[in-house]
């Protein structure tokens, strides 16, 4: 069990180190979450802002989708530029390790990108942030985990195809169709500092996802990495 | 679990068998008994009245119902075979997974066609957001990007042992797409053929006809998905002789 959260650590830190001396993926996410919610902007038209909290959240949701897509591929891109993926089988690792190490590296790539986005809906679109900032937290930490998962496992799996990084939206996309739903009513909710009766059953919807996906993609990534 | 439930999840497992076996004279047999039901089922759809307040539109419905039946069977089909292929590495799962997707994908696109074609008139619109619309819609939609990771893959083993990890995660993911779609909003008529306590409010000849229908669309399905699958050995076995001649 010891060596098993080693290996989750070790993947980690190794990941954090890459993304601490390159500065890749982080900043490219950044600014494409940054560049969507603008966009949005001028679709909408300049009225936007204020009292109007089911496009805010639809807009935020949308940006941390793209984005998130972006980092997933960066990362597993990575791993398939380095060898990776080989160095990773020929460890005596458990492949589910693996897995929670890659998930939990870009959970955190992508929470990063989420306080910046926070911040800049709360500026662009003077969304009530810092008002609701403990519902919103859990509603981003409950979606984020679910796209993490179910986005490890495919991003491992269609930078290993022909065309990579092109087919991971159209693979995740649809199957993350639950948590944009959960995330966006939970968000409409929060941003109306609703409280837990509007937005617990979001949440408990999230939190299912989350432990029904995690569970298949750790037992299923092992068949990803095979040769 | 009501006695329908049982008798539904029953029928998926016969129908896998039968999909599996190998039996050359089962296609015989299959082939003449869908066409016998298929011009049943015809006949009935035609022959029987409609309800007065949807008029002809109604008759879609025989076309309709039993083409969804089949891309939620189908779905469970590659469910269940790729499964079995990650278990057992067994190519000719990874075949029966692959045509159940395809056979699949053309019956779920009719349900997309044909929803439309009877709501325009009835409902007024071509298109809403209701529960189960939409997740026909997702349904489409991971077929889709099931077969197109297939098609964006060349090494035979690394494209079974894929497809079949997004055939169980995206199987697991439709209840959860429909119970979250539904949430979100619903206005679908509500389930007329089976209610909890037995037949719904249908008209008994409407349900022969649809019966029919569900049972010839199942079998012309499983008829499908044979010949598909032994055309894609023939394809497979005709690529392994190319490869052996360029050497």
């Amino acid at each position: 069990m010891k060596f098993f959260f080693s290996v989750i650590w070790a993947v980690i830190e190794k990941d954090l180190r890459v993304e601490l001396r390159t500065r890749e993926s982080l900043l490219v996410m950044l600014v494409f979450a940054l560049l969507v919610l603008t966009l949005f902007s001028f679709a909408f038209g300049p009225g936007l802002g204020g009292g109007e909290a089911p496009i805010q959240a639809g807009i935020l949701w949308v940006a941390f989708l793209f984005s998130s897509v972006i980092g997933m591929s960066r990362s597993m891109g990575i791993e398939r530029e380095s060898n990776g993926f080989s160095a990773m089988r020929l460890t005596p690792a458990d492949p589910s390790a693996l897995f929670f190490g890659k998930m939990i590296s870009i959970f955190i790539l992508i929470a990063v990108m989420e306080v910046v986005g926070f911040m800049a809906l709360a500026v662009f679109y003077r969304a009530k942030v810092w008002e609701n900032l403990g519902a919103l937290a859990l509603v981003a930490f409950a979606a984020t985990i679910g796209i993490s998962a179910v986005g490890t496992l495919f991003a491992a799996m269609t930078a290993r195809t022909r065309i990579r990084d092109v087919l991971l939206p159209v693979v995740l996309f649809p199957l993350l169709v639950p948590v944009l739903i959960a995330a966006v009513k939970a968000t409409v909710a929060a941003l109306d500092g609703a409280g837990w009766a509007d937005m617990g059953d979001w949440i408990k919807m999230l939190g299912a996802y989350d432990l029904i996906f995690i569970a298949a993609s750790a037992v299923t990534f092992e068949y990803i990495l095979e040769e | 679990m009501g006695l329908y439930e049982l008798i539904f999840l029953a029928s998926f497992f016969v129908i896998a068998m039968i999909v599996w076996t190998r039996e050359e004279n089962v296609n015989r047999w299959l082939a003449l008994a869908g066409v016998a039901t298929l011009t049943f089922a015809v006949y009935a759809d035609i022959f029987i009245a409609t309800t007065a307040r949807q008029g002809v539109a109604q008759r879609i419905f025989y076309v309709h119902v039993p083409s969804a039946w089949i891309s939620f069977l189908a779905f469970f089909l590659v469910f269940i075979f790729s499964v079995r292929y990650l278990i057992w590495r067994n190519a000719a799962d990874d075949i029966r997974a692959y045509s159940c997707a395809e056979v699949g994908m053309v019956f779920c696109t009719l349900v997309l066609i044909t929803g439309p074609i009877w709501a325009h008139p009835v409902w007024g619109v071509w298109w809403t957001w209701d529960a189960r619309l939409t997740t026909s819609l997702i349904l489409w939609l991971i077929y889709v990007a099931y077969l197109m990771l297939r098609s964006y893959m060349t090494d035979q083993e690394q494209r079974a042992r894929f497809s079949a990890v997004l055939g169980i995660i995206g199987f697991i993911d439709v209840p959860i797409v429909h119970m979250s779609v539904k949430w979100w909003r619903t206005l679908h008529p509500g389930p007329v053929i089976m209610r909890s306590g037995g037949m719904g409010e249908l008209p008994a000849p409407m349900h022969i006809a649809l019966w029919a229908s569900l049972l010839a669309f199942t079998l012309v399905f499983i008829y499908f998905v044979r010949r598909r699958t032994a055309l894609e050995v023939l394809h497979e076995r005709l690529e392994a002789v190319r490869a052996e001649r360029e050497g």
